[in-house]
């Protein structure tokens, strides 16, 4: 669903990300997960299309986003950690333009749903200044979800999130990779990755450090066997003794 | 201990910020804006700073005369009740927002707080010393530039000083009620007997010239309210203050200052006393100032910042299949529905009423009048259009990574942007032409039939629609060809960098203009010289035949435009 191949992105002389490799396929949850400035951001806009890679590629649904960027974007959700909405359209009229955008054509009935589920009702002609920031991004979530993306690229989808929200988000990412979108996630809360992902990516300064199944992960570095997930992130990317 | 760090908090800030600016300045985009800023700077200050002063050239010369000096006295005056009555600047007290969050929960006192308060003001004050000193500089008197900056400094700071006591009161006042007019009673009474004194003495300089008939008559009436009775009392902490700048000997000077800065010294005393509703003031006031900005940098005009936005009647909703580009002109229509100035408006409407009223006298018809302030606010609006109508990239590039996830080609994105502050500035200069053609319908001596009339606002629509689109386009392309350079709708910052990139910018919006106008110009010109026996037909095939095209020019640049924003990143993005 998701190929990455060689991804690097330079600035200037700086190395945001180097040669990254991977692919998720439909109904996996790929967990990307390093340190602060590890690249993840940066990895994450390049898939959306937001920036150009330097070299290597990225194909979404068969299409490139750099070659054919209109039909890979068609095909993808990116919910960023920073919701961005427009200060001027209610939270009824945001969902309306994305439906537009990316021509859902039963939106009038979905987005009725859409809001219930993620407890917007109430707020259909609100403004996103009015809004609290757990509330601004379930709008973004919604925003997301609204056209059935076939991949779904989350940053840190829990910020701003109460404990019922967090609940429904999570729920959310399972039923959509079940239903066969394939779902990057990026996370600093290593409890969520372990709940949900399939296979992790671990960067470290713009280079990949593990990639495969936790379990492959392992087999790879004996060592690690028998530690818990945090001890495995912080040892692999040297941010800690991982005792 | 505590004034080291916030000695340090203020030294590392400036050292930084400037460092940073020089930093900045290898890249060429941002030389190039410090050369030209610097060479206006240059120009208009320090251009003849060698050739010594010369009595009464310059500004300086009736800034610092007799007459200079009561208008300041008297803006002074005006400026101190106004900040008293009103309280309009609560700046004086506003924090920025990491100042808020790390020195008001941090060990130090109420007296700490103000007291780095008044030094960053001073950063600014001696900037605007500087600034004042060399404007000065050719005012005619002897004192050495050293003397001059103090007398500058000491009006600059004992305004600010001022300002700040009475925001502090008022803010106390409003908080504690009758509790803060106890605490406050000698600043109010003093408050109270300079006005009151200040009101004694204008009456009295009045009578004493017999009545004002004249400017002469005026300043001789200050002058008398200035130097005799109560008002040379009441008034004369504003001449004290005034004294060193506006003597003319530097041992008139030194007599002067220490008046002088006793009158300082009373203020900080004053200010460092007068605390007690600091903290909840400063933030509140630093809330404000902190909303204004935010809305600023998104787009708003300064003066509507921070007012709360209505979510106005029920707009016709969007059908979810379509073209997707209408969707971002949907979007961009309720935003301008929804921010829209046109208060701004009304002082230039009423402006073109009342000339096009009194030309009824001169070229005779109201329908004439009628067709005239059509015509004349049509015109306005391609000067103040675009300002007003800032509903395109100019504020949606500060949401370009959501712009950049829409499933949609660069140039789409332009053109829809472009279009959306370009239409309705179209549509309303087409609505006026097409009134100022029915008002002259109703002429009485009409050059023009109904036809004509008819003729022209069919071909106005698309030349008006291509022209905006330009305007627009060209507007909308220095924020992604030159996305660090433009304020995106802020009016924050400043300094000769920012000066530079304005001119620069102005620069290449004039040339840019006129070389996307060469073409058509030409061509409707030759179109004109073609058919000069049949001149409205000639017109007709001008206008059009020139609007096809620029027509065609401007889809080029769309699609130019389209792809440098498939390039630009968010970084790239100030704000």
């Amino acid at each position: 669903m998701i190929v990455v191949n060689a991804l690097t992105k330079l600035y200037g002389d700086v190395t945001a990300v180097r040669s990254l490799s991977f692919d998720v396929g439909p109904g996996e949850v790929l967990g990307l997960v390093g340190p602060n400035g590890a690249g993840k951001t940066t990895t994450l806009r390049c898939l959306s299309g937001i920036i150009r890679p330097t070299s290597g590629s990225v194909v979404v649904a068969g299409h490139d986003v750099i070659q054919d960027s209109v039909a890979a974007k068609r095909e993808l959700a990116f919910i960023p950690d920073e919701p961005h909405l427009f200060d001027y359209l209610t939270v009824e009229e945001h969902l309306r333009f994305i439906a537009r955008l990316y021509g859902v054509a039963d939106a009038p009935a979905r987005i009725p749903a859409l809001l219930a589920e993620l407890e917007l009702s109430d707020k259909m002609r609100t403004l996103p200044p009015e809004l609290s920031r757990g509330m601004k991004q379930k709008l973004a979530i919604a925003c997301g979800l609204l056209h059935d993306p076939r991949v779904l690229i989350l940053d840190e989808p829990l910020t701003g999130l109460d404990p019922a929200g967090m609940r429904r988000m999570k729920n959310t990412i399972a039923e959509r990779a079940r239903a066969g979108s394939a779902v990057i996630l990026s996370s600093h809360l290593l409890n969520l990755v372990e709940e949900l992902c399939t296979k992790l990516l671990v960067v470290s300064r713009g280079s990949c450090v593990a990639y495969g199944t936790l379990a492959e992960i392992i087999e790879s570095r004996p060592e690690l066997a028998g530690r818990s997930l945090e001890d495995v992130f912080l040892t692999l990317t040297g941010t800690g003794s991982g005792e | 201990m505590t004034w080291s760090a916030l000695l340090y908090l203020t030294g590392m800030s400036v050292w930084n910020r400037l460092s940073s600016r020089v930093r900045r300045a290898r890249e060429p985009r941002y030389l190039l804006a410090l050369v030209a800023g610097g060479a206006y700077v240059w120009f208009f200050l320090f251009r003849n700073i060698g050739n010594g002063p010369h009595a009464g050239q310059g500004p300086g010369g009736p800034f610092l005369s007799a007459g200079g000096r009561l208008i300041v006295i008297a803006l002074l005056v005006l400026g101190a009740m106004s900040a008293w009555v009103f309280g309009e600047d609560k700046t004086a007290l506003a924090f920025s927002a990491p100042e808020v969050s790390l020195l008001f929960p941090a060990p130090l006192s109420r007296r700490d707080l103000v007291g780095y308060k008044l030094l960053r003001a001073q950063i600014a004050i001696l900037f605007n010393v500087v600034i004042w000193v060399v404007l000065l500089r050719r005012g005619g008197t002897e004192l050495p530039p050293l003397m001059r900056a103090l007398g500058v400094w000491v009006l600059f700071t004992t305004t600010h000083l001022h300002r700040l006591c009475a925001a502090l009161v008022r803010a106390s006042l409003g908080e504690h009620g009758r509790g803060a007019w106890k605490r406050h009673w000698i600043s109010l009474v003093v408050f109270g007997v300079i006005v009151a004194g200040t009101v004694v003495a204008v009456m009295s300089g009045i009578r004493a010239v017999g009545g004002v008939h004249d400017l002469h008559s005026l300043v001789a009436a200050a002058t008398s309210a200035l130097h005799s009775g109560v008002g040379a009392v009441v008034l004369w902490p504003f001449v004290a203050v005034t004294a060193p700048l506006y003597a003319h000997t530097t041992s008139q000077a030194f007599a002067a200052l220490p008046w002088a800065l006793v009158i300082v010294a009373l203020h900080v005393a004053w200010v460092l006393t007068a605390d007690t509703a600091f903290e909840d003031a400063a933030v509140a006031a630093s809330a404000a100032r902190a909303a204004r900005l935010a809305t600023m940098r998104k787009g708003r005009h300064a003066m509507a910042a921070a007012r709360p936005v209505k979510v106005k009647g029920s707009v016709r909703m969007l059908a979810p299949v379509g073209h997707p580009a209408v969707a971002v002109i949907w979007k961009n229509f309720l935003c301008l529905r929804r921010t829209a100035q046109t208060r701004t408006l009304i002082a230039p409407v009423i402006g073109i009423v009342a000339m096009s009223a009194m030309l009824v006298g001169d070229v005779g018809g109201a329908a004439r009048s009628i067709a005239l302030g059509c015509a004349l606010c049509a015109g306005m609006l391609i000067i103040f259009g675009p300002a007003i109508a800032r509903n395109d990239l100019r504020q949606d590039m500060l949401h370009l990574v959501a712009l950049k996830t829409l499933p949609l080609r660069g140039a789409t994105i332009v053109a829809a942007e472009v279009a959306s502050s370009a239409i309705p500035v179209a549509a309303i200069q087409w609505l006026l032409i097409v009134a100022a053609g029915v008002a002259l319908s109703f002429d009485p001596l009409p050059k023009f039939g109904a036809a004509a009339i008819a003729t022209a606002a069919v071909i106005a629509l698309p030349t008006l629609l291509v022209f905006n689109t330009l305007f627009a386009l060209i507007r909308n392309g220095a924020p992604i060809l030159f996305p660090s350079w433009i304020k995106l709708g802020a009016v924050v910052g400043g300094g000769i960098e920012t000066l530079g990139q304005n001119l620069v910018s102005l620069g290449f919006i004039v040339v840019l203009l006129a070389l996307m106008l060469v073409l058509p110009v030409a061509l409707a010109g030759g179109a004109v010289f073609v058919l000069k026996g049949a001149p409205l037909a000639g017109l007709a095939v001008a206008l059009l035949g020139g609007t096809a095209v620029l027509g065609g020019e401007v889809a080029g640049a769309v699609e130019v435009l389209g792809r440098a924003l498939e390039r630009t990143e968010p970084g790239q993005v100030p704000g």
